[in-house]
């Protein structure tokens, strides 16, 4: 077998795929090891063990039992890690499920129908553009309460202006070609067009979008949980596991670092992985989206 | 519906805004500008005018694509108008210039031919095939192309592609704009001797726009020449080319090329280009490009006038020297 | 022109009116505000005084009307807290902000577009795949984990610069540096895009072989172009900077606006925290305001579009 994976290999790696290939595969061991948290790794959230607070991680200390130690509460870091992973990762996918739903939704109905629903729209995308994201998510944070909740609807509200804006610039662009007029003259109404057509032809650029964006919502659901506006406790997210550590800076640093590699790490990679995807798409999208 | 012309336009008027700076006060030009002719059940009429005549627009307002700022037009008597309803659109379709772009590139073969029918009366995959594969066969595809994607296919194929569809709810009315003029010359006749057999099977009307002469030629019974929105002339094929009356006319026909180098080619040489802005100007359209313009030309538009049976045109010179002859 | 400029002004206007409402609406109706202040056990006269001193006993449209209102005619309203007038304790944070912002926006922007020009100068040699790399990094490591690396760095192993407060100018630097890496790198990765663009047409080869000097090739024609997608986006690098402003402050106990509004926050002090939205909405739309028109009277064909679509 090993012999029919080789030559694979060099040919993927020659075509410059090889790196996406092994990106794509970390990012899906990411996730699905954090997923599985509660599968591979049960424990209770909230069970404190002072006895144990604030032990070496093995490179310290190569006796230790912790891979990464402890933290103040005797917690296992590395644990930790991946359960904060597993509810930043759930929280920014479902986030940014919605806000494309929902940003699809309103630049489609704009670019198609035109008239007060166009203008209602780019209204509503301006007005959003005109408030920073870490505003939205602390002006709901204190009205609503802080907690997942609020954080998904912080995503939502933030992110959907922007797939909605390329959402509409495509549609408007589809609106014109041939084909979409050809439907018209067999009869179609414009919901039957938006179903049978549009969504097609915008679904990769939209795709791009999305992932571009997720890295930004990981990035919003840590600072918000940074600052204690984002989720709470007996949950714990990476962003509250880098605040939580600043205290002990000066001696136990990886309490801070190790969490703040994580979010680099994911971030990097979902980044990448969108980076590579709008590459293979055509070159009109840089200008699209204006990354 | 005997009687009853399948297709009448009665002055139809499409005009567009011109924007400008600073000034507001709106501004039109017409790119159709007061139209009228008729066309009969099985007939086959081309449309032929340099870029920026309005053929192209005249043709989207016959296919209910855009309204019409004034006029009438008639289809079996029913009034065709953007947002007409959906039986209407069964009798009149069109097929474009570009084919590929013509179709939806995400969508397999079958996708594309079904798409009418299941628009029109979702129907069922087995009626539909009914539908559609005798019809595939006489364009000669065979069933596996049906899961292929339009990249695979040659823009010939293509544009028989686009035919087809059209065909499938079977109309009565088959608008082609400039149906050949991106295929291969070899292609080019295919297409026109396709769409010919086809017409009488089916006694399907055509309206032909082209630029290309030689395309009217081969493919239309009855042509009319367009100048910036207005028609200039109209005739049967025949008497149009042994009895060329108006200038523009005879400008055109005397552009197409000649395959024959020894015989000799009179030159009739149009200056100039057209341009939007002879629309603001009294008189005749065409009287900056035309060598024979006299002083009415400058200002008066001419009426389109009989010169023979279902021989009409539009010019000044033309009905003074028959008025001198009568 | 003037159609433009009314229907741009009103459509500024009508932004930080519906997000001002947005704001109220949400404070008043996801909770009791008074229960917020004296907490589960209050008294029954208690509870009333503080409702009817906060004006919060009445019915939601009057409350709405009152605070609009005042709105217009300057008067902000109190602090619940701080029993204080909001604009004053707003006016007292505003300093090291204003000090910490002006410089971090020019700093980006300048920084930014000259990274993104160099780049794309020197397109694939060492100098530009060092700014790529500098690029990646910059937009996917977020302000927080630079501010807490930062610290680390510089206030406790080389105990070079203080980590916390303010009073000299040693305090802005890590804040500082904080803040702008992700902007510039934002920046930078579009005006190397927009100059590499701008760089392939065909009248920059038009231009050189005129004889003009490779320098003024690139400034004169290629920069003059690349800029014009960039300087749209700054509008909105600058909402994205302020945004930073909130986390940054309070990793380094910074007493400006951010900090603020995020205790503001965290205490459910509506009043305080609507106003720091309002003035921070108003600055924004502002400036796009003036952004948009500047636009608009160098190039017609925008004042000739529709109002709404762009």
């Amino acid at each position: 077998m090993f012999n029919a994976i080789i030559p694979k290999l060099c040919r993927l790696r020659k075509e410059g795929k090889l790196s996406i290939l092994l990106l794509a595969i970390s990012f899906l061991a990411i996730v699905a090891i954090a997923f599985a948290a509660p599968l591979l790794f049960p424990i209770d959230l909230a069970k404190v063990s002072l006895g144990d607070r604030l032990a070496n991680p093995r490179f310290v200390d190569s006796d230790s039992p912790y891979l990464l130690g402890t933290d103040s509460l005797g917690r296992d870091i590395l644990i930790r890690i991946i359960y904060a992973t597993r509810t930043s990762l759930a929280i920014s996918m479902t986030g940014m499920f919605f806000s494309l739903v929902l940003g699809v939704f309103l630049g489609a109905v704009a670019g198609m129908f035109g008239g007060i629903a166009d203008i209602v729209v780019m209204f509503l995308i301006e007005c959003r553009q005109a408030i920073p994201m870490m505003l939205i998510g602390i002006v709901l944070a204190s009205t609503i309460g802080p907690g997942s909740f609020s954080i998904i609807l912080t995503i939502i509200i933030s992110c959907w202006s922007g797939i909605a804006r390329i959402t509409r610039g495509q549609v408007i662009q589809l609106r014109q070609s041939k084909y979409i007029e050809s439907s018209r003259l067999f009869g179609a109404s414009n919901i039957d067009i938006i179903f049978k057509h549009v969504l097609k032809n915008i679904a990769s650029v939209v795709i791009v979008e999305g992932t571009l964006s997720l890295a930004g919502c990981i990035l919003l659901e840590s600072s918000l949980s940074f600052l204690g506006l984002g989720i709470q406790p007996p949950l714990t997210s990476l962003g509250i596991m880098v605040n939580n550590g600043r205290d002990y800076l000066i001696s136990q640093w990886w309490l801070a670092i190790m969490p703040s590699l994580v979010i680099v790490l994911l971030s990097l990679q979902v980044s990448l992985i969108g980076d590579w995807l709008r590459d293979r798409m055509d070159p009109k999208l840089r200008h699209a989206s204006g990354r | 519906m005997s009687g009853q012309p399948l297709l009448e336009v009665s002055h139809v008027k499409k005009r567009f805004p011109i924007k400008r700076g600073f000034s507001t006060k709106s501004r039109f030009f017409y790119a159709v500008d007061d139209v009228s002719f008729r066309m009969e059940e099985g007939e086959s009429v081309g449309i032929i005018g340099e870029s920026g005549c309005g053929k192209t627009t005249l043709a989207r307002l016959i296919a209910g694509l855009e309204q019409a700022t004034e006029g009438e037009i008639l289809f079996h008597g029913s009034s065709v108008h953007a947002k007409m309803g959906r039986d209407m659109r069964k009798s009149i379709q069109m097929i474009y210039q570009d084919p590929y772009a013509s179709v939806d590139p995400r969508m397999d073969l079958w996708g594309i031919l079904e798409e009418p029918l299941r628009i029109q009366s979702n129907m069922k995959r087995s009626q539909a095939e009914k539908i559609i594969m005798p019809l595939l066969e006489t364009m000669g595809f065979t069933e596996d192309s049906l899961s292929k994607y339009p990249h695979e296919f040659s823009g010939g194929q293509i544009q028989r592609i686009c035919i087809l569809r059209s065909l499938v709810l079977s109309p009565k009315l088959l608008i082609c704009d400039e149906p050949v003029s991106s295929l291969d010359v070899s292609i080019q006749a295919q297409i026109l001797n396709l769409l010919k057999k086809l017409q009488s099977e089916k006694s399907l009307a055509y309206l032909v726009i082209s630029h290309d002469m030689s395309v009217i030629h081969h493919i239309s019974d009855r042509i009319i020449v367009m100048y910036l929105g207005q028609i200039v002339e109209t005739a049967t094929k025949h008497d149009l080319f042994a009895n060329t009356q108006h200038p523009y006319t005879k400008a055109l026909i005397a552009a197409i090329p000649n395959a024959d180098p020894a015989k000799k080619q009179k030159k009739a040489i149009l200056s100039g280009e057209a341009s939007r802005a002879a629309q603001e100007k009294p008189g005749c359209l065409f009287q900056d490009r035309c060598e024979r313009a006299c002083a009415l030309c400058y200002d008066q538009r001419p009426d389109m006038l009989p010169v023979n049976t279902g021989h009409y045109v539009a010019c000044h010179d033309v009905q003074t020297m028959a008025r001198k002859d009568s | 022109m003037i159609r433009y400029v009314v229907v741009r002004t009103i459509r500024a206007l009508a932004t930080i009116w519906l997000v001002w409402s947005l704001v109220f609406f949400l404070s008043r109706l996801t909770g009791d505000p008074v229960k917020w202040i004296l907490g589960e056990f209050a008294t029954k006269e208690s509870y009333e005084t503080v409702a009817s001193s906060l004006h919060l006993d009445l019915p939601l449209w009057e409350q709405y009307m009152r605070t609009l209102s005042g709105l217009v005619r300057g008067d902000m309203g109190m602090s619940y807290y701080h029993r204080r007038p909001v604009a004053d304790l707003f006016l007292q944070r505003l300093g090291p902000t204003m000090a910490l912002q002006s410089v971090v926006i020019v700093a980006t922007s300048a920084i930014g577009i000259l990274f993104g020009v160099v780049a794309a100068v020197k397109h694939d040699k060492l100098v530009d795949k060092a700014i790529r790399f500098f690029t990646i990094v910059g937009c996917t490591i977020p302000n927080f984990v630079f501010a807490v690396l930062l610290i680390f760095l510089f206030c406790l192993k080389l105990k070079w610069l203080p980590s916390g407060n303010i009073g000299s100018f040693r305090h802005y630097v890590l804040p500082f540096i904080s803040l702008s890496i992700g902007p510039i790198a934002s920046i930078s990765r579009l005006t190397r895009s927009a100059m590499l663009d701008t760089l392939s047409q065909e009248y920059i080869d038009v231009a050189r072989m005129k004889g003009i000097s490779e320098s003024a090739v690139i400034i004169k024609h290629g920069l003059r172009n690349a800029l014009f997608p960039v300087v749209t986006v700054l509008g909105g690098q600058i909402v994205t900077l302020v945004g930073g402003a909130f986390v940054v402050e309070s990793v380094f106990s910074l007493p400006g606006i951010g900090t603020l509004s995020v205790t503001a926050a965290q205490t459910r002090d509506f009043p305080l925290l609507q106003y720091c939205v309002f003035i921070m909405i108003a600055t924004f739309t502002f400036v796009n305001l003036l952004v948009d028109l500047s636009y608009a009277a160098l190039d017609p064909r925008i004042r000739d579009g529709e109002w709404a679509t762009n």
